[in-house]
């Protein structure tokens, strides 16, 4: 029996869902509609005045070498990023859903980085990467390897590999997490059947894990490259897209570009193309990857 | 037969090596962090303080939490952690269930509008305008009204509602329960799984945030904790201005206490609270992302 709706039941539903609506319409739908203005203006953010300069903002982006590092250099960050945080993720969590004793209090301990705020986890880390008396340079001349110390942060050249390598330790464990899940939900009768099959270990991982994992590499591919091409916090907090412009991605460029420098507008249209940029990646990856989801 | 074994026991052996070397690289910066607050403060500034602390003692903690601004902070903080998750939670799961009723009219566009702004903000500069203009800006509400309602927390939390039968519902209101009595009798109690992760999760948020309290306030009574620890280490006088408070408080402890050991006390005093809802959090956290991800 289907329950006949009166006018009245779609107004109480209009009413649970109009505080929620109209706090999203005013705060978050707002500026996103008020930035595609901004964006094709030359207002500096200071005075009232402003000009509209249609897409002078958008063709000035092709040719600034400022926003061609960034780009490069987001996509950089997060390629490597998204391969590295699965590809240790991934095996990290085979091991603890295999029959290592105490998985519980080690999963536990690998999660912890996660949920610790963006400046904790930033200054821990400045202070392990401080050129004179840090832990990594003393651990190196503690093992022989003095010559191989470094500024970690202080040079251009392994700068954005030292924000890498802070990123993989907060959230390596996040990944993990949710692929655990997902190897929870493979039934054990798949790899006994395959034990009768003989297949080896290798085999078994390429025809039935790597397979049925699908849905949480999506979900960890997504998110990790979401989370990088937005990153801001932890460049932010640790070098501030320096040194040298080393470690500017699109975020902390608006940041300066608006904020330091003054041109609100033409930092809004580098938050506009970031926005396409990122509604474009993750549109395909979800397109191909969700391809690849077969059902239990 | 024999040789199995001995492979198998030395894979064994590999694995627990490996993620021996995994926890010590996790938690290993932690370590770093607490035996430092544990130290002497004067004492540490000789360098040298990695693995245990040379002069114990507990005086930086007290020097932390003597400070009356410190604890004016705590109390912003608290306030913002438990209002603003309780109005989150609240506004968020009351458009989850008008919005997981499919015969709503006006479902798909509500839907559609909301979708448009799930993988971007509005952009930093539109919203700091925003919130001038709605008179936000430098009162305690710019940290709770943004965060009342949240796209990712309402997909879990109707993914979640959708699940339960249309023909419980239906049995009640035969019995002539309204709407809002269905949403407080029913609904809300049956949905406590999601709901519990949705609170911690926003709740450490609220803990963790320091952008909007840097970037929308300016007076000292609305900092947080965050800001207050992200201005005790990027500026020297400011942490030279709280080391003097303390040792006007606590004089006996001058001898005992530097700006350097009380920034590592103060980043231990932010994180302790999280992660002594740790325990509560893991348990929720996968159900949560699962349940977002499987319909996001």
């Amino acid at each position: 029996m289907k329950w006949s709706l009166g006018k009245k039941e779609h107004l109480v539903w209009a009413a649970f869902i109009a505080p929620a609506f109209l706090i999203y319409t005013v705060i978050f739908l707002g500026p996103v509609i008020t930035s595609f203005y901004y964006s094709m203006t030359n207002w500096n953010g200071l005075y009232k005045t402003m000009d509209f300069v249609g897409l002078q903002n958008f063709t000035q982006l092709v040719s600034d070498d400022k926003f061609l590092r960034a780009l490069r250099n987001t996509f950089w960050f997060t390629l490597l990023v998204v391969i590295l945080q699965n590809g240790l993720a991934m095996p990290l969590a085979m091991a603890l859903d295999s029959k290592i004793k105490s998985k519980s209090v080690l999963r536990a301990a690998f999660f912890v980085p996660a949920i610790l705020s963006p400046l904790v986890v930033g200054y821990t880390w400045m202070y392990i990467y401080q050129p004179d008396g840090g832990l990594l340079n003393e651990l190196l001349a503690g093992l022989g390897l003095g010559s191989w110390q470094q500024s970690w942060l202080g040079d251009p050249a392994y700068a954005l590999y030292g924000i890498v390598a802070i990123v993989l330790w907060q959230f390596v464990g996040y990944s993990m997490v949710i692929f655990i899940a997902n190897l929870q939900t493979i039934p054990g009768d798949y790899y006994e059947a395959a034990d009768i099959d003989g297949a080896g270990g290798w085999r078994k991982f390429l025809s039935i894990t790597f397979p049925l994992m699908a849905p949480s590499i999506t979900i960890n591919v997504v998110l990790a490259s979401i989370g990088s091409l937005k990153a801001f916090d932890i460049i932010y907090v640790t070098t501030k897209g320096g040194p040298y412009y080393a470690t500017e991605t699109f975020t902390t460029l608006l940041y300066r570009t608006a904020f330091t420098e003054s041109s609100f507008g033409y930092g809004t249209a580098i938050g506009v193309v970031m926005f396409f940029i990122i509604l474009m990646i993750s549109f395909i990856q979800i397109v191909v990857l969700r391809r690849r989801e077969v059902g239990v | 037969m024999s040789s199995t074994r001995f492979g198998s026991r030395a894979f064994d052996i590999f694995n627990v090596l490996v993620m021996i070397a995994v926890v010590i690289v996790t938690l290993g910066p932690f370590w770093f962090t607490i035996v430092g607050s544990l130290n002497n403060g004067l004492d540490y500034l000789r360098g040298g303080v990695y693995f245990w602390p040379r002069e114990f003692t507990w005086a930086n903690y007290r020097a932390v939490l003597v400070d009356s601004t410190i604890y004016q902070a705590f109390m912003v903080t608290g306030f913002r952690t438990i209002v603003g998750t309780l109005i989150h939670v609240l506004f968020t799961s009351l458009i989850a269930y008008g919005m997981s009723r499919t015969y709503l009219i006006g479902r798909n566009f509500y839907m559609a509008v909301i979708m448009f702004t799930m993988f971007f903000g509005g952009g930093l500069i539109p919203t700091y305008i925003l919130y001038k203009d709605l008179g936000l800006l430098n009162t305690v509400w710019v940290y709770i009204v943004p965060g009342m309602f949240s796209v990712w927390d309402m997909i879990i939390i109707m993914s979640f509602m959708r699940t339960i039968p249309d023909a419980l519902l239906e049995s009640a209101r035969m019995d002539g329960a309204g709407e809002y009595r269905l949403f407080l009798q029913f609904i809300l109690p049956l949905s406590k799984p999601v709901l519990a992760a949705i609170t911690l999760f926003n709740g450490v948020y609220h803990w963790n945030s320091y952008f909007d309290a840097m970037m929308f306030t300016t007076k000292d009574s609305l900092q947080t904790v965050q800001l207050f620890l992200m201005r005790m280490v990027t500026s020297a006088d400011f942490a030279q201005g709280v080391n003097a408070s303390a040792l006007a408080n606590i004089p006996s402890q001058a001898m005992k206490i530097s700006p350097e050991t009380m920034k590592l006390a103060m980043m231990m005093v932010v994180s302790i609270p999280i992660i002594l809802i740790y325990p509560f959090l893991q348990k929720y956290f996968v159900k949560g992302i699962m349940i977002g991800s499987i319909k996001g």
